[in-house]
């Protein structure tokens, strides 16, 4: 930019010098002179700058020259020739600068064309010569070089002028082993087949060394003759002798089994060692220079290429491969292929080691059939197995171990088996699992709870012992689902305690005993505890127990009939305590009918006994009472019944004498004699009757149940107190239901009751004015029970009415309290009820119902 | 003499049979002629007290005691001569039946000839 506007500013600057020239040296009548200036000009930078600048100074110059023009000094145009003057010299500058302009391109454009011809000529001989080899050019008939690179010189040491100078340069610095048959084969590969050969040989250098080279030849034809050779040799040497390394390497590996074979990086056979004439049949000879993996039919595990970039990358790859051998036979081999690289770092060629592991494979793949069916019997057999590292980690599990815990194999490996179990038993899981660690190959078995994913729980037997696998202890557990069992034996053992516990209740042990042996073959543990026996010694035997059986017993006890009995006897327990113990036995026949064992039962009825006993003493205390209470009942009574006694006896007496004066007449009236005498009788044994009657109230004996007509016994009792309410004027009113069914109770003590009620009534009206009366009813409705009421117009009942029944309770001076307490017991244990009501006028109604008796 | 007394009626009150029986054969055999009652009142309510010329009773008795017969005889100005037989020997008692104006207190067992002898020192007033 700032050249452009420095080139326009001299332009300009130079426009201005010559018009202010043209002024100064006067060519107003001279402007043909001036514009030949202003061309000038304008011809110099176009030479100097190309058009563009010239254009511009032209129309520069144009002003310039219509400034100097007449009338000078001035920008004037007349008429139009000047117009036309100055047109034609604007035209006339352009002009001339394009063409100025053109001629100076042309000749810049052939500068150039030179140069880059030189160029090219220099940049082909620097590729030329840069060639890893020489390249030569030589002329087909007389074989003399025409052309060699700089690299002649360089590989050979022979300056590139005696290539060409000497016609037989090239025979002449063959090796001489390589003279014969190079030049033989050169010449019939160039003159007689006509077309491009490569072939190695051998070159003496100008310092004496041999240089291998390989000439790559191409045949010029023209109208089939060959005119013109070309060529490029290349120095192989440095391969040759790497080459020959490889080979001396590989023979040292000969000496081992293994087949080595190296190839190059084409896959052709360069070395064949004994290994491999031995593995694969092939002798060294057919096998070099074949392709290896064509020969070897190789089965490649990976595409070869794959291998390939590896070997290049790494350097080297193993693996296995299949190969063929000459005769067909397929080999496993593992192959370890090794890169090797020249001084340069170039790969040159594969060595290949090849070792046969067919006999290897096969007893693999035995094992693996072992490993496969042992794994079909660890996945699929119904057992859980675990092995488990020292730190408590699952290594494995097999797949139904881990579904019945309700997981996969996956979410187990890795994990602690601790947390599987029920958390109260994890602490002995780890004792187990460390006692097994400690001693390896000693088996352990212990039971514990695993807890399933659902978070239900899992009883599991557990048989463990440690093993080294792959050096390293590991725990082998193999463990069953018991749970089961478990259960059953947790409902076995609930039932046994349930069992126990009903028996210690009901204070029965069971015992069975061996027949045959005569033996103690089983005592439950009540048993044990009834006989005063310690359990953990088992049970007794047969001498000892009958020790323990009362003395007066033993007979009993050994007693042992072919069927079911029944036995009571008594034990004595060394501290002296005296059981009653009642057993059951049942004898147990085999098959045959042969009496194998017994088993039975031994209740201790100590308690039962004792209570039987208090009740029979209370019952007879309760005896002794009722009797106590008819006694003093009929102390009382006693002169009322003494009155009653002596009214039959007196009418006896009152009979008898009336009989003696029938009999004593002049003439004896037999008949009213006799009727006298039947009255007699009547009376007395009406007063025997009485006797009787009131000699069974002082009885004192067992109550005797028979059945009862209530009524008769009203009547009785009524006759029997006729004269005690005599006594006392009170009136008795008898209102019987004629169709009572009777029942079943104890005359004496009914009567008791009703002497008692009757006796109470009377006593209540003692003080009484105005009407004194008992009225004794019986009522049937039909029902299971019978009613008697007797009522009375005593004093009526007294404010402690609720008391009036309890023992010792009463209301007279001299009374024992005992009347009506006795009689509720009376008739309680009859089965009936007894109580008292508030009479509707005056006095208290006594009710009590017996349970009848339908015959 | 015989036949002259037999209108005269002996009662005989008493609640016990046998001793009713008793009695009343023994006064057949001496020839008098008799009527029993069960108890004080049905001998009141009879009527036949008016023609009777001895009386017989028992002292204790459901109902009217003998003791109460001879009050209300009294009271109704109608003296039979009575004689008591009881078996409670009561001395009490017995001095207040003699006094109310009874023959005679007799306890049982009594004396046949004493009781004859009485009625029939009854029959002849």
């Amino acid at each position: 930019m700032r050249k452009a506007i420095f080139r326009l500013v001299v332009c300009t600057a130079m426009v201005l010098a010559v018009t202010a020239m043209a002024q100064m040296v006067a060519f107003r009548d001279r402007p043909f002179t001036a514009a030949l200036f202003f061309l000038f000009f304008v011809l110099i930078v176009s030479a100097l700058w190309g058009l563009r600048y010239a254009a511009f100074v032209s129309f520069l110059s144009v002003l310039g020259l219509s400034w100097v023009s007449p009338p000078l000094g001035r920008f004037y145009i007349s008429d139009s020739r000047d117009f036309f003057a100055l047109a034609a010299f604007l035209v006339t500058g352009v002009l001339t600068s394009y063409l100025s302009a053109r001629a100076r391109r042309e000749a810049l454009n052939a500068n150039q064309r030179r140069a880059e011809a030189v160029a090219a000529q220099a940049r082909f001989r620097d590729l030329v010569n840069s060639v890893e080899g020489i390249v030569w050019e030589a002329d087909a008939e007389t074989f003399v070089f025409t052309f060699v690179s700089e690299q002649a010189q360089r590989v050979l040491g022979y300056p590139t002028e005696s290539w060409l100078r000497e016609p037989t340069f090239w025979k002449d610095h063959l090796h001489p082993e390589d003279r014969d048959w190079a030049v033989h084969f050169f010449q019939e590969a160039t003159t007689i087949q006509k077309h491009n050969h490569d072939f190695e040989y051998r070159m003496i250098a100008a310092d004496g060394r041999v240089v291998w080279m390989r000439d790559l030849v191409t045949v010029v034809v023209e109208r089939g003759r060959a005119t013109r050779l070309r060529g490029v040799m290349v120095d192989t040497t440095s391969r040759k002798r790497d080459e020959e390394a490889l080979r001396e390497q590989a023979n040292l590996l000969s000496l081992t089994h293994d087949a080595i074979f190296v190839r190059d990086m084409q896959g052709t056979v360069k070395y064949w060692n004994r290994g491999a004439e031995e593995l694969y049949g092939w002798p060294a000879e057919q096998g070099t220079g074949e392709i290896a993996h064509e020969l070897l039919k190789t089965i490649f595990p990976v595409p070869l290429h794959q291998i390939e970039q590896q070997l290049m990358h790494a350097g080297r790859w193993e693996g296995e491969l299949v190969h063929t051998k000459k005769f067909g036979t397929p080999v496993i081999v593992t192959s370890r292929w090794s890169l090797q690289r020249n001084e340069h770092g170039t790969p040159i060629a594969i060595l290949e080691t090849n070792n046969d592991i067919t006999e290897q494979k096969w007893a693999e793949h035995a094992r693996e059939q072992i490993e496969e069916q042992w794994r079909a019997a660890f996945e699929s057999n119904p057992t859980m197995y675990f092995i488990v590292d020292p730190a408590g980690t699952i290594v494995t599990v097999n797949t139904f171990g881990a579904e019945q815990l309700g997981y996969s194999t996956d979410e187990l490996i890795g994990k602690p088996l601790l947390n599987l179990f029920y958390e109260p038993d994890r602490e002995t899981f780890q004792r187990h699992a460390n006692a097994c660690f400690e001693q390896p190959g000693r088996m352990l078995r212990w039971e514990a709870r695993k807890i399933r994913n659902d978070g239900t729980i899992l009883w599991v037997r557990e048989t463990a012992n440690a093993v080294f696998l792959r050096k390293q202890p590991v725990l082998l557990i193999v463990c069953e689902d018991i749970t089961e069992q478990k259960r059953a034996e947790e409902a076995l053992q609930r039932s046994e305690a349930y069992l126990a516990e009903a028996q210690r209740l009901s204070h029965t042990g069971s015992w069975a005993f061996n027949a045959t042996s005569e033996t103690t073959a089983y005592w439950s543990e009540e048993n044990f505890r009834i006989w005063g026996f310690n359990p953990q010694q088992g049970p007794p035997a047969r001498e000892t127990v009958l020790q323990r059986v009362h003395p007066e017993d033993r007979d009993r006890f050994l007693l042992r009939e072919k069927t079911d009995y029944t036995h009571e006897f008594r034990i004595v327990l060394p501290d002296g305590t005296v059981k009653h113990i009642e057993s059951i036995g049942h004898p147990v026949f085999d098959p045959a009918g042969n009496l194998v064992e017994f088993v039975g039962t031994a209740v201790d009825v100590t308690e039962r006994k004792r209570a039987e006993e208090e009740r029979e003493r209370l019952r007879q205390l309760e005896e002794d009472l009722a009797h106590i209470n008819r006694v003093s009942m009929m102390g009382e009574l006693a002169a009322s019944l003494g009155h009653e006694i002596k009214q039959p006896i007196a009418a006896a007496i009152t009979n008898a004498n009336t009989c003696l004066r029938w009999l004593k007449r002049d003439q004896p009236d037999l008949k009213e004699a006799r009727e006298a005498a039947s009255r007699m009788i009547e009376d007395a044994m009406r007063s025997v009757e009485i006797i009787n009657r009131t000699s069974s109230l002082y009885k004192k004996g067992a109550p005797q149940r028979e059945l009862v007509n209530i009524n008769e016994v009203i009547d009785e009792i009524v006759t029997l107190l006729r004269n005690e309410a005599a006594r006392y004027n009170v009136g008795t009113r008898i209102d019987l239901c004629a169709d009572l069914p009777r029942v079943m109770g104890d005359r004496v003590q009914l009567q008791q009751v009703l002497m008692n009620l009757i006796i109470n009534s009377i006593d209540a009206m003692k003080g009484i004015d105005g009407t004194r009366e008992i009225t004794l009813t019986s009522q049937y409705d039909g029902s299971d029970r019978l009613l008697v009421t007797v009522s009375d117009t005593g004093v009526g009942l007294p404010p402690e009415i609720d008391q009036i029944f309890d023992a010792f309770f009463t209301t007279k001076p001299h009374g024992t309290g005992m009347g009506l307490a006795i009689s509720r017991t009376i008739i309680e244990s009859h089965g009936g009820r007894l109580w008292v009501v508030a009479n509707s006028g005056r006095g208290a109604i006594f009710n009590f119902t017996l349970p009848t008796m339908v015959v | 003499m015989a036949l002259q007394r037999k209108t005269k009626l002996v009662a005989i009150v008493d609640d016990d049979e046998s001793v009713r029986r008793a009695l009343q054969g023994l006064m057949k055999a001496v020839g008098h002629s008799t009527q029993t009652f069960a108890s004080a009142e049905e001998f009141l309510n009879s009527g036949q007290y008016l023609e009777t010329a001895c009386l017989i009773a028992d002292i204790r008795m459901p109902g009217m005691s003998g003791l109460d017969l001879q009050a209300r005889l009294n009271s109704e100005h109608c003296r039979i001569p009575t004689i008591f037989i009881t078996a409670h020997g009561d001395t009490n008692m017995r001095m207040q039946a003699l006094r109310a104006g009874a023959v005679e207190f007799l306890a049982k067992p009594f004396s046949d000839d004493v009781l004859l002898e009485h009625v029939r020192a009854a029959l002849d007033l």
